[in-house]
This record gives C-alpha cells, structure tokens and sequence, in this order.
C-alpha cells in the first residue's frame, strides 16, 4: 500500500474562513465541556416537583386550569403525575418529562368554576 | 503546513462552496436523529459523564475522518484535518441548534445544560456527515478522499465508522430493545450468522480485502469479516451504553441488544467504502 501513496503537494496555508470556522468550532467544544463539568460537579439531589396554579377560565362548558409543575430537584423526573381537586371533583394530567430544574405545563378541567382554591398534588413519578 | 494568514478571494470562495456541501451532508445524515424525540429527551436524561465520554470519543473518531474523508479539498496534513474537524463541529452544532430551534424543541428558558445535551449529541452526528460531505455530495468531480491509501487498521477504522454512521441513527429508539425482547436465542443467533454473512458479501464486493479474497478466502475472512465484526459489537455495546439502552439489562438482554444493533451496524461496516 505504501507504494501507491502519492507525493503530497505542498500545502497551502488555510484560509480566514477556515480559520474562522475552525475557531469557533474550537468555542463551541470548549463551552460545551465546562457546561457538561459543571454539571458534572453540581449536585445530584433527587427530583422534587411542585406544583402551583397558573391561571383557570372558563372554556364552554368547562373551566380549565392550568397548572405549572417545577423540578428543584437535580435529577430528571419522567410520566410525573398531576392531579387536581376541586370539592370532591378530581382532575388528572401527566408530563412525559420534567428536566431537573426545569417545568412542565399541563390543564386540568373542572365541570364547575373552582371555589376557593384548587387542590393540587404530584403523587408520583419514576427515573429516566 | 503554514500557519500564516493568507487572504486569496479565490481560495475563499472554493472554501465556501466546500463549507455549504459540509452543512448539506449534516442536515442529510443527522434530520433523522434531529427528527427522533429519544434524541430530544437525551438532553436532559443523559448523565453528564455520558455525554462528556461521548463528546471525548467523538473527537478523535471525527478527526480520523477528517484526514481520510474531510470536507474541504485543502484537507489532506494534521493541520488542515484539524481545522476541518473543529469546522465540522461548528457545522454540526449550528445545523442542530437552527433545525431544533425550528422544531420548537429548544425551550428558550431551558437550563443550559439541557441545551447543550440536546444540541451535542446531534452536533457530533452532523459534523460526521459534514466531513463525510465531501465524498457524498461531490458527485465524483473532485475526489476529497484518501482512503485508497487506507492501511489495515485504516480500514477497520473505516469499518468502525460505518457502523456508528448507520447504529447512531438507530440505537436512540426504543425499538433496538424492544426487537431484542421479542426474539429467542436461536433467532439472535440466526441474525447474528446472517450479520456476518452479509457483511462478508459486501466486504468482498466492494474490495476491502483486496487481492487476499481470492490468494487466502478463510483468511481474509477472519482478518476483515470476523475482525470487523467484533470491532462493530463493540461499537453498538458502546453506543447503547451511552444512549442508555443497558441500564436495568441483565447480561443476556444486553447481548441481545447488541447482537440486534450490530445488525446494521455489520452492514454499515461492510458498506464503509461507499457510506464512507
């Protein structure tokens, strides 16, 4: 094989765009190490969701809530469970995911205009 | 190679040209991983020392293509392959963050961990198909590639990178586990002697082995078929392993998965020379 190998031409130096280019691919990985180290190093507490009442409106016949679900925890929660009770009405929504620190967005509707305030839980969830 | 900076509009405008065909082969190889939800929820799922190991693994494999393959013409020295495979990273991570953002995948409130997740895993694929570019999309007027000049091992490097070109498309779904439960041993075992006699056929069809096919066949068979074979076991246990896919798997259920992965991934091997 060594035989076939051609005499190689003199190179010629790269150009501003590849320098460019190659630079900024250079930030990007960079970034994304320190990014993934301090993930790395932060910590690893369990997933901890709450959940709290954004807005209810009436929609037709129903009334909607909307219901926000935030993850302090540091680990990522995934089919988390939502439920909501209005008197002795239960309503039930579930998030295929909520990223560790992040939320999640889900309605649960009432047949009637909630009174008082909106019973809200988030009975449960399994790992990724 | 000369370091100096150099300005030569002529140059410039080939380099371009070169820079639009890198960005064409990452949309072509990676629409379908950025199509994939797996792909999306990996963002936040995967652990960071994962995706740090991926990152880390990723880079010397992508450089290997960059001195074989290389988008642009001017590839060929460390040098260039260098700047190409960082380019081709740039390339990769703004594919993925404008098709994603499109998409409505990246939430602008997001933690940035979890946008760097999503956006990495498909960068590295996007930067192999724009290293890749230049062999696929150059319609043969000018040939970028120098694996001609491949040694042995060049060539199982090869194989290798077929086979993550073809199981990094595949191994984020759901469904490479769930093939591997619906079959009994004597089907894993069937699909894996049928891995090995596809990828022996188009091993030797497409000359891998060269004139050693026909001086020393049993030879040649364990030198590229049995070899790559292994190599690609490897390569799809290492690429479940980082998607997750053997979390919670006794050993058996892994090796099905694998044996499953390795399925495309053989014939993705066997096929280098023309993915590749």
């Amino acid at each position: 094989m060594a035989a076939r190998r051609k005499t190689p031409a003199p190179l010629p130096p790269p150009t501003l765009l590849e320098w460019a280019m190659g630079g900024l691919g250079l930030l990007l990985v960079l970034a994304t190490l320190a990014v993934i180290v301090i993930e790395a190093l932060g910590a690893t507490e369990p997933a901890r969701l709450e959940a709290h009442l954004v807005e209810v409106r009436p929609a037709g016949r129903v009334w909607l809530a909307e219901v926000e679900v935030r993850n302090r925890g540091g680990q990522t929660a995934a089919a988390v469970e939502v439920e909501g009770r209005v008197g002795d009405r239960t309503a039930r929504a579930s998030l295929d995911y909520v990223p560790a620190h992040g939320e999640g967005t889900v309605t649960l509707a009432f047949p009637s205009a909630p009174r008082g305030t909106v019973g809200l839980s988030v009975p449960g969830w399994t790992r990724p | 190679m000369d370091l100096s900076l150099a300005f030569d509009p002529s140059r410039e405008r080939d380099y371009a040209r070169d820079l639009a065909r890198a960005f064409a082969g990452a949309l072509l190889f990676s629409l379908p991983l950025l199509m994939t939800m797996e792909l999306w929820w990996f963002g936040f799922i995967l652990s960071p020392l994962r995706l740090g190991i991926f990152l880390l693994v990723s880079l010397p494999l992508l450089l290997g293509l960059a001195l074989y393959a290389g988008f642009s013409k001017a590839h060929r020295g460390l040098g260039h392959a260098l700047l190409d495979t960082l380019a081709a990273l740039a390339v990769g991570y703004m594919t993925a963050a404008v098709v994603l953002t499109l998409f409505g995948v990246l939430e602008p409130g997001a933690r940035p961990g979890q946008i760097v997740g999503q956006l990495t895993l498909q960068a590295m694929a996007g930067a192999m198909g724009a290293l890749l570019a230049g062999r696929q999309l150059s319609a043969g007027e000018d040939e970028t590639g120098d694996e001609d000049q491949a040694s042995y091992p060049g060539e199982l490097f090869l194989m290798v990178a077929g086979a993550l070109f073809l199981a990094l498309n595949m191994a984020p779904t759901e469904e490479m586990i769930l093939i591997a439960y619906r079959m009994s041993a004597f089907h894993v075992a069937a699909l894996l002697v049928l891995s090995l006699v596809i990828m022996h056929a188009i091993v030797f069809k497409v000359g891998f082995a060269g004139q050693e096919a026909h001086d020393r066949p049993f030879a040649a068979f364990v030198h590229y078929t049995l070899a790559g074979y292994g190599l690609v076991l490897l390569t799809s246990l290492y690429v479940l392993w980082v998607f997750g896919r053997t979390d919670g798997h006794g050993l058996a259920e892994i090796v099905d998965a694998v044996v499953v992965l390795s399925f495309p991934g053989a014939i993705g091997a066997a096929a280098a020379r023309l993915l590749v």
